[in-house]
């Protein structure tokens, strides 16, 4: 018998869900609050904080994690871990850049031949991170071998294979007509923003209408029961870690773009560790079930805003990391409210 | 499903050991019946560790000795046992760049009590000279701190009202770092009208860097030069700059911005000759004839400095053109 | 009361959501008696052992230890007042020696530190004590049989001075050997005054050990019966409660469908390690088959077996006409099975999905078009099942772990009943769920094979295998010891078979 389902919190949820006064509002909608409280409170106390700029900014740098992050979430929703993410980012940026760079198109004016060579290049950088992703999804539905594990085994592995292809030194692509695609923008939004909101406007379709997204979480409720309603477990595995992998070869790309070099050895470093913050933060249970992704869109959004308050704010290093540490607390706090 | 997993591991071991050797040629067939050296190295995939190695395999083969390298990459435990496989070779001299300089102070035990004479490169390291280790042998980073201070301070007119600087220092608690930052605040001290207005992360990192820069940018806080402690953040700088329109060179009266940094990076020499970077204070990589001098010093029984220190230069405009090859 | 009595519970109950797991139980243990508690699954033995033991501290009743009111509040607290539980499942350190694993959080102390000599030597002399010899205390625990370490189990316990020693299926893992070691350390236990709880399925152990018996059925008290006056007959016919039923006898009749129906699934020899052993099954479309035996009779086992989430070792199954191989869930349900597990929480729901979300995830290829899910195809499945099987939520997008127990496992039904299946295996459909949920289940089923699907159920109620069921199975130690059709179907055939396990096989009783 559950019992964790005593008929006092029954209860309590029952009452939650009929519950209408201005402060369970509040409650029940605690993130945004959170994030607006957030942003009066700079407004206030950080110099032109309330500028279109820092807007640019904050959704441009956070834009890698924020793909990351988005396909992170599917990754949790199906109860598994993928921290394989940074190294996947930069075997697909290595991949795409060794291949841009051999062409003497690369530092020409731009043409529909240059564009063409580009997306072969970027389609290159996709297909070796979704390689990566099969291995990843592959290893842990046919073996059962913790995602944790088959992850870390795929990052050594894909990190490497990334440092084979650059050879020993990191790939300067300064002076390529790769380092302006970073800087492109169009009508002014620059590019990185509306590939994000094409992503997240994507990654909300498929989460919420999709039959693919539905399975997903069923795995990741209740991995027994999905079995025994006859959800191919493997098929769906492999798909939600080689469209992770796609997202982040994504960011790769646009991380080697903006940086207009690729250092195979540095490029997505850590860059996980923010994007599972950015999921706990948006409210995806750990242990899987419904994929939150606008939940993450805002975690991924509040992480990327610590460092620019950090940054414009001239916080120095040592108390960022405390900052951090406090909003990130408060912000998983203010959702586990609910 | 216990084999799989193991069966799996192994693997991955297996392309780890490949993928850290395949970055070192090996020179086995080097008749050479020279004296064994062995090189312990960070093993970082920066241009700066890979130009070291190579310039002391060079070194190596010109004056007829056999050298093998190892790469820690970055990491204490895998340097420690690197030393531990290394000594129980018994080579004639062990070259350690400590990953850590507390942390790596264990290889120093280890090589101590296997008698091999080791030599200190890169940077500081817990120990006594002449006991613990031969000598050290590395660039001084609170010079290269003093001397951005001085270059920066020189790209202004003597009456210059104020010169405000932005920091993009390197990874925190590092070494490098620590000497750099307080290199420059010391030599600052002699400038009443240099101050920093912004000390921000840059972590050695392009994207770190140009991420800081961006927003320093935004904050509307004024500034006139920056100084970063490696080429790559000087490159983020730079890009973050170039997006905001704000032209960067070597005239502050036509409202540029003076970048000083630490490198010596092809990027980075690209860019000096470009006008865009105002000055490198390099921190070469090309000392491996000092060390070497230093092997055979000691081999020959004399009695050598604690600390040896790396001689760097500056390079701007004028003599770039020189080092250009240099670039790592 | 009149006697000392060492343990006295009175008037214990105790609920969850949609369930009385104990109602009104009175329990008593006489020093120095071995007690057996018995009763089949769900019968609420295990949550009075809980009780008991601290681990639900809400319930409502009194508890006397040696005349002394007592309210467990937890684990700890209950072990000092004297009760040890040794778990099916033991709890000790493997790598700690056996010593260590008998004294580990009271060890004997001199000057403030563990003075381990002395550990060393209590330690033996408990295991000479209990008649263990050849033990080396100082050794890891490990390395000993599982036999050992239940014997340092108890040895723990008693380093406690334990009093009450309760133990939950001690010999489940153990050989017959083993089984008789224990068995002498019980009475060697008994001798020292102290008392054991002792619960097991298996009934020669029960007749073999103990001297009283208490007997719970559907968490209320049957009765406490001293074992020299029970037999294996009686005893399992107040286990399953064959007094209360004689009354529905007829109404079984009523869809009795026909004999001419068509075998759907045959299949032959089916085994699988010890659990499943040259079975040999038919499955009639239309028609109703019964499994029953008790628990560990192999009965889930082998509808695992039939559904392909197990694969047999051996054995043939032919579908429709033809050989076929099961090799996964998957491939059952294309076959068009159905299944629902005995275990709705951990094989069942999904439980913060929607009800609406749980029922239609089996048939959401039908309800989508190029992977996109139509929202209002899916409504209509779920509300058409909410209305035809009555089930109670407050709207198809409820929490599925809102539920009672009869709502959710109506849910699940209504999963596979939208997928139209030809063959439904259901285990246990009916367990802890309320009466008026159950007999609502129970017409489901009567209706489905009305419609001619064919219905595997298993049940550890007699009551309901006979109101249901065209064909009875009799499993017992992973074999089919019986099958009874018909005008044979009786509770009294059923328990009788079932009390005497496989001997039944060689009397003249096969009818």
């Amino acid at each position: 018998m559950p019992d964790s389902d005593t008929p006092a919190k029954l209860l309590a949820s029952a009452n939650m869900q009929h519950a209408t006064g201005g402060m369970s509002f509040v409650k029940a909608h605690s993130m945004p609050f959170f994030f607006l409280a957030l942003i009066v409170l700079n407004s206030i106390f950080t110099p032109s904080f309330l500028s279109i700029d820092t807007l640019d900014n904050t959704l441009r740098q956070a834009f890698p994690m924020m793909l990351v992050a988005l396909g992170m979430t599917m990754v949790i929703s199906s109860g598994g871990i993928d921290i394989s993410v940074g190294a996947i980012m930069a075997v697909s940026a290595a991949v795409t850049a060794r291949i841009f760079a051999l062409s003497v198109l690369a530092t020409t004016p731009v043409s529909v031949l240059l564009i063409l060579w580009m997306a072969c290049a970027i389609c290159c950088g996709l297909l070796a991170a979704g390689v990566c992703g099969l291995l990843n999804g592959m290893l842990i539905s046919k073996f059962k071998i913790q995602p944790i594990i088959v992850t870390l085994i795929v990052m050594f592995v894909a990190r490497s294979v990334a440092q084979m292809i650059l050879g020993e030194l990191p790939l300067s692509l300064m002076g390529t007509r790769f380092e302006d695609l970073g800087r492109l923008r169009i009508l002014g939004a620059p590019i990185q923003v509306l590939i994000m909101i094409g992503a997240v406007a994507a990654m909300l379709f498929i989460a919420k209408k999709t039959v693919f997204a539905r399975r997903v979480e069923a795995i990741g409720e209740n991995r027994r029961a999905a079995r025994l309603v006859g959800i191919n477990i493997f098929r769906v595995t492999v798909g939600v870690y080689v469209l992770c992998a796609v997202l982040c070869a994504i960011a790769g790309v646009m991380e080697a773009a903006r940086g207009g070099r690729v250092d195979a050895g540095r490029l997505g470093m850590f860059i996980e560790l923010d994007a599972i913050a950015a999921v706990a933060i948006g409210g995806t249970a750990f242990s899987g079930g419904r994929a939150r992704i606008l939940g993450t869109v805002f975690g991924a959004v509040l992480v990327q805003l610590v460092t620019v308050i950090v940054n414009m704010n001239d916080i120095s290093y040592h108390y960022s990391l405390i900052l951090k540490a406090v909003v990130l607390v408060t912000a998983v706090w203010a959702q586990k409210d609910k | 499903m216990k084999k799989p997993q193991s069966v799996l591991l192994l693997v991955a071991l297996v392309v780890a050991m490949f993928t850290n050797a395949g970055c070192v040629p090996e020179k086995s067939d080097d008749a050479a019946t020279g004296k064994v050296v062995e090189y312990s190295s960070v093993g970082d995939s920066n241009e700066w560790f890979v130009a070291f190695a190579r310039e002391l395999e060079t070194e190596a083969e010109k004056r007829g000795y056999k050298l093998r390298v190892r790469h820690a990459q970055a990491k204490i435990e895998k340097q420690i046992a690197d030393v531990e496989d290394i000594v129980s070779g018994q080579p004639d001299y062990l070259i350690l760049g400590p990953i850590d300089t507390k942390g790596s102070a264990r290889a120093l035990n280890i090589a101590k009590d296997a008698d091999v004479p080791v030599i200190v490169v890169n940077r500081d390291i817990v120990g006594k000279a002449g006991e613990d280790f031969v000598t050290k042998i590395y660039s001084d980073f609170e010079w290269i701190g003093e001397k951005m201070a001085e270059e920066i301070h020189g790209a202004f007119p003597a009456d210059a009202k104020q010169i405000r600087v932005v920091e993009l220092h390197g990874t925190a608690g590092g070494g490098n770092t620590i000497g750099m930052q307080s290199g420059f605040r010391k030599k600052m001290a002699e400038y009443p009208n240099m101050k920093i207005v912004a000390s921000q992360l840059g972590d050695f990192r392009t994207d770190v860097a140009m991420t800081a820069m961006e927003n320093i940018i935004t904050s509307g806080v004024e500034f006139d030069a920056v100084v970063c402690h490696f080429d790559t953040e000087a490159m983020g700088a730079m890009l973050a700059l170039k997006a905001a329109k704000r032209k960067t060179g070597s005239d502050p009266s036509k409202g540029e911005i003076i970048i000083v940094g630490n490198g010596g990076t092809k990027d980075g020499l690209k860019a000096v000759k470009a006008g865009e970077y105002h000055k490198i204070v390099s921190v070469t990589p090309y000392y491996a004839n000092q060390v070497f001098d230093a092997i055979e010093a000691h081999a020959s029984g004399k009695k050598l400095e604690s600390y040896i220190r790396v001689d760097d230069i500056v390079i701007d405009k004028n003599n770039v053109d020189e080092h250009m090859d240099s670039g790592f | 009361m009149g006697q000392d009595l060492l343990l006295e519970m009175k008037g214990i109950c105790k609920s969850f959501p949609g369930v009385k797991a104990l109602a009104d139980v009175d329990f008593s243990v006489a020093p120095g008696d071995v007690h057996s508690l018995i009763g089949e699954n769900g019968a609420g033995k295990s949550t009075l052992i809980k009780v008991l033991t601290g681990i639900y501290p809400r319930y409502t009743g009194e508890i006397f230890l040696d005349g002394e009111y007592i309210a467990p509040a937890n684990a700890t607290e209950s072990q000092a007042e004297g009760v040890s539980t040794i778990y099916q499942e033991l709890n000790l350190a493997p790598y700690l020696s056996v010593a260590e694993n008998i004294f580990i959080g009271h060890e004997p102390r001199r000057y403030g530190m563990i003075d381990w000599k002395s550990v060393r030597r209590k330690a033996a002399e408990i295991l000479a004590d209990m008649g263990v010899d050849g033990v080396n205390v100082a050794k890891p625990l490990g390395e000993y049989s599982v036999a050992i370490q239940q014997m340092t189990a108890i040895a723990r316990a008693l380093s406690f001075d334990a009093r009450l020693l309760v133990m939950d299926e001690p010999t489940s893992s153990l050989s017959e050997t083993e089984v008789a070691i224990l068995f002498n350390v019980i009475r060697r236990v008994k001798a020292r005054g102290a008392s054991v709880i002792f619960i097991s399925h298996k009934m020669d152990e029960v007749f073999e050990i103990c001297d009283r018996a208490t007997i719970l059925r559907d968490g209320k008290l049957v009765g406490a019966y001293s074992m020299s006056e029970m037999t294996k007959l009686k005893m399992v016919s107040l286990m399953i409660g064959r007094d209360a039923t004689s009354v529905l006898h007829n109404k079984k009749t009523a869809y009795v469908s026909k004999d001419d129906s068509q075998t759907l699934l045959a299949a032959r020899g089916l085994q699988r390690g010890r659990k499943t052993r040259q079975i040999d099954i038919d499955i009639a479309s239309g028609q109703v088959l019964g499994v029953s035996g008790l628990l560990g009779s192999g009965r889930t086992e082998l509808a695992k077996i039939l559904f392909g989430d197990n694969v047999p070792d051996a054995g043939r199954i032919d579908y429709d006409g033809r050989q076929v191989h099961i090799k996964t869930p998957r491939d059952a349900i294309r076959l068009g099975m159905g299944f629902c597990s005995e275990d709705r929480k951990a094989e069942g729901i999904f439980p913060n999905m929607t009800v609406m979300e749980n029922m239609t995830i089996g048939v959401l290829d039908d309800v989508s078009r190029f992977g996109v899910m139509s929202a209002g195809a899916q409504l209509k499945i779920a509300e058409k099942y909410i209305e035809k099987l009555k089930i109670k939520v407050s709207s198809p997008g409820q929490k599925m772990r809102e539920l009672s127990g009869g709502n959710q496992q109506k849910v699940l039904l209504a999963r596979w009943l939208c997928k139209k299946p030809v063959l439904m295996i259901l285990d246990e459909p009916t367990r802890g769920i309320d009466l008026g949920a159950k007999s609502e289940i129970e017409e489901i089923i009567a209706e489905l094979a009305g419609s001619g699907v064919a219905v595997l159920m298993i049940s550890s109620e007699l009551e309901e295998l006979v109101r249901s069921c065209d064909r009875i199975a009799v499993l017992s130690d992973g074999k089919k010891v019986s099958e009874l059709s018909g005008r044979g179907i009786s509770e009294e055939r059923l328990v009788d078979i079932i009390a005497h396990g496989a001997d039944a096989l060689e009397g003249p009783r096969d009818a």
